[in-house]
């Protein structure tokens, strides 16, 4: 705690003195009646300068919340001494806007007195808050003194993003081994009927399609069995650029990256697929892939550490551990496209023989063209090139989707799944 | 608005060719004050007393050795000013007040306003009962002047505290 003397102790003492100086010098005794105001008032405000001792601690409603959920804050302040004039300020950080209350009040408080101070405030962006830091300033009932306090009480609010509607995601072109809800394309124990072939020694009775046995009857007395397509997971591989981000006020392309990959995430592991993440950009971040309530909040808490590093060192796909990268893994990358590192990085997965789809978060609307003419050029000639860049993934068979915030998620994937039916993989 | 009231006040209150004196010293003082309170700057508000006070000063000059009764009236109102301009920067700080606080601020401050003038007008009862002139006059002002630039080193090593 600080102690400190407000403006005023100075300001009076030197009117008093000027006044009792002038009134010696001018010898007229009215001039010492107005210096006594402002000296009886340091007189009497100077005789006790002993801080209060207030205590303050805050509550939460929740630790965790959704990007727009709205959050309580119960701030208990205890004072033995009574105060004339507490302000207390509650800091919100960048992300949190006040909803409702104050953050910032003057309360009085008396002996023995307990005070809470609620108010609360909106989750605006995704992130991973620490709040705790209370400033508290009294003044004494003349105003004389300002005592000034820091309480720093940690706790942490972890503020996921709000996922985006999606319905249909962007199916791997090879499943795995173990069961899932992906329809696999190779034939074998399932649900899905496949085809039809002649019974062989060893296939099940309730394998045998009777009507189709039936209708050949007349041809060679064989048997005919369905065939089936088993249901498998796939393995999901969420490639968020975090280079470099494109960032209007409060929205940047991160923001809508790591919205993006949350949800992919979120909606993969429903279907029981192995899901990983590699955070590829300054700090290179990796979850090996894995299924389950378990994995999705490692990824979600994952993403909320999630941050633009400036880094000049070239990276390339060599950095990422094998294990993150399994063999037939559909690599989904959520990028803006903004720097080469993570372009040529891409590209060499794709090189690599990875099944690459690209979500790209467009930073188009984040740069305005310009009010000069050079100026509007060199942003069409920014544009171009990144028509080019899309055209190098579309040459190799990467589906390029760009997603802006005024477009629903699903509507952006729908184009990806439908280039990834009709359009074949490069060969690379 | 006050301070231009005091001002207004404390320069029709001179009489002769020392108004415009008074004027001349009461007008910086209101445009310090204001230009103090614009800023942001409570530097400006004891020097704009201090004119104010001057003005006053220059009042009294004009007068005979009669006492002036209305110097509790102005001391009051000085200081009623000071606080009220230091309340004025307080309230620019955007902290929300609880209710009810400016009315017992504005309580207080009335209450010592009327404090001040009973405290005046004591003080000048003191002064007429016991009134005389010589060295024991100049000793009791050479000790009050002492007194307030020692009460000034208190308050300055106070406020490096």
């Amino acid at each position: 705690m600080t102690l400190s003397a407000s403006p005023r102790v100075t300001a009076y003492a030197s009117l008093g003195a000027l006044a009792l100086l002038g009134a010696l010098v001018a010898r007229r005794p009215e001039l010492a009646v107005l210096a006594a105001p402002f000296a009886l008032t340091l007189a009497v405000g100077l005789r006790s300068t002993s801080p209060p001792r207030v205590t303050a601690a805050f509550s939460l409603d929740r630790e965790r919340a959704l990007e727009g959920d709205e959050v309580l804050v119960e701030l208990h302040l205890d004072s033995e001494e009574p105060v004339e004039r507490l302000e207390l300020l509650f800091v919100l950080p960048p992300g949190l806007e006040l909803l409702s209350g104050e953050n910032s009040v003057a309360i009085r408080l008396g002996w023995d007195d307990e005070r809470t101070v609620a108010f609360s405030f909106r989750c605006i962006r995704w992130g991973n808050y620490v709040l705790g830091d209370v400033k508290l300033r009294g003044r004494d009932r003349l105003g004389l003194h300002v005592w000034e306090q820091q309480l720093w009480q940690q706790r942490s609010l972890r503020v996921y993003p709000l996922p985006e509607t999606l319905h249909q995601l962007v199916t791997p072109a090879t499943t795995q081994a173990t069961t899932g809800n992906e329809v696999a394309r190779a034939k074998g124990a399932g649900v899905e009927f496949a085809d039809l072939r002649p019974f062989a020694p060893g296939d099940r009775v309730r394998s045998i399609n009777w009507r189709a046995s039936a209708r050949r009857t007349g041809t060679g007395n064989e048997l005919v069995v369905n065939e089936r397509y088993p249901e498998r997971n796939t393995d999901v591989i969420l490639f968020l650029d975090t280079f470099a981000e494109a960032r209007t006020g409060s929205a940047s392309t991160l923001d809508l990256a790591v919205r993006a990959t949350a949800t992919l995430a979120t909606r993969y592991l429903e279907r029981r697929d192995r899901v990983g993440l590699v955070s590829f950009g300054g700090m290179l971040r990796w979850l090996v892939p894995g299924m389950g309530l378990t994995q999705r909040y490692r990824i979600v808490d994952a993403l909320l550490e999630t941050e633009v590093v400036f880094n000049y060192a070239w990276k390339d796909v060599s950095i990422i551990p094998a294990r993150t990268l399994p063999p037939h893994a559909l690599v989904l990358a959520v990028t803006p496209l903004l720097d080469e590192r993570s372009v040529s990085a891409l590209l060499d997965l794709r090189a690599r023989g990875y099944d690459l789809a690209v979500l790209e978060v467009s930073p188009e609307q984040f740069a305005y063209p310009g009010e000069t003419e050079l100026d509007q050029l060199a942003h069409r000639l920014w544009l171009l090139h990144r028509e080019e860049l899309r055209a190098r993934y579309a040459s190799l068979g990467v589906a390029v989707a760009t997603w802006r915030d005024d477009l629903p998620l699903e509507a952006v994937l729908e184009g990806v799944r439908s280039y990834r039916r009709h359009a074949p993989l490069a060969r690379v | 608005m006050i301070a231009a009231a005091i001002a207004a006040w404390l320069v029709l209150s001179v009489e002769g060719s020392l108004r415009s004196w008074s004027a001349l010293l009461a007008a910086p003082a209101v445009v310090l004050l204001a230009t103090g309170l614009a800023l942001r700057q409570p530097a400006a508000i004891p020097g704009s007393i201090a004119l104010l006070g001057a003005t006053y000063a220059l009042r009294l000059l004009t007068e005979t050795n009669t006492l002036d009764g209305g110097a509790p009236f102005v001391a009051a109102a000085l200081f009623a000013l000071a606080e009220v301009a230091y309340w004025s920067l307080e309230l620019r700080d955007g902290v929300a007040d609880e209710s009810g606080s400016h009315l017992r601020r504005v309580g207080l401050l009335s209450s010592l306003a009327v404090g001040i003038v009973v405290v005046g007008f004591a003080l000048l009862a003191l002064v007429e009962t016991v009134r005389t002139t010589g060295p024991a006059l100049d000793a009791v002002g050479a000790a009050a002047a002492i007194a307030a630039v020692a009460l000034l080193t208190v308050a300055s090593r106070r406020s490096g505290s």
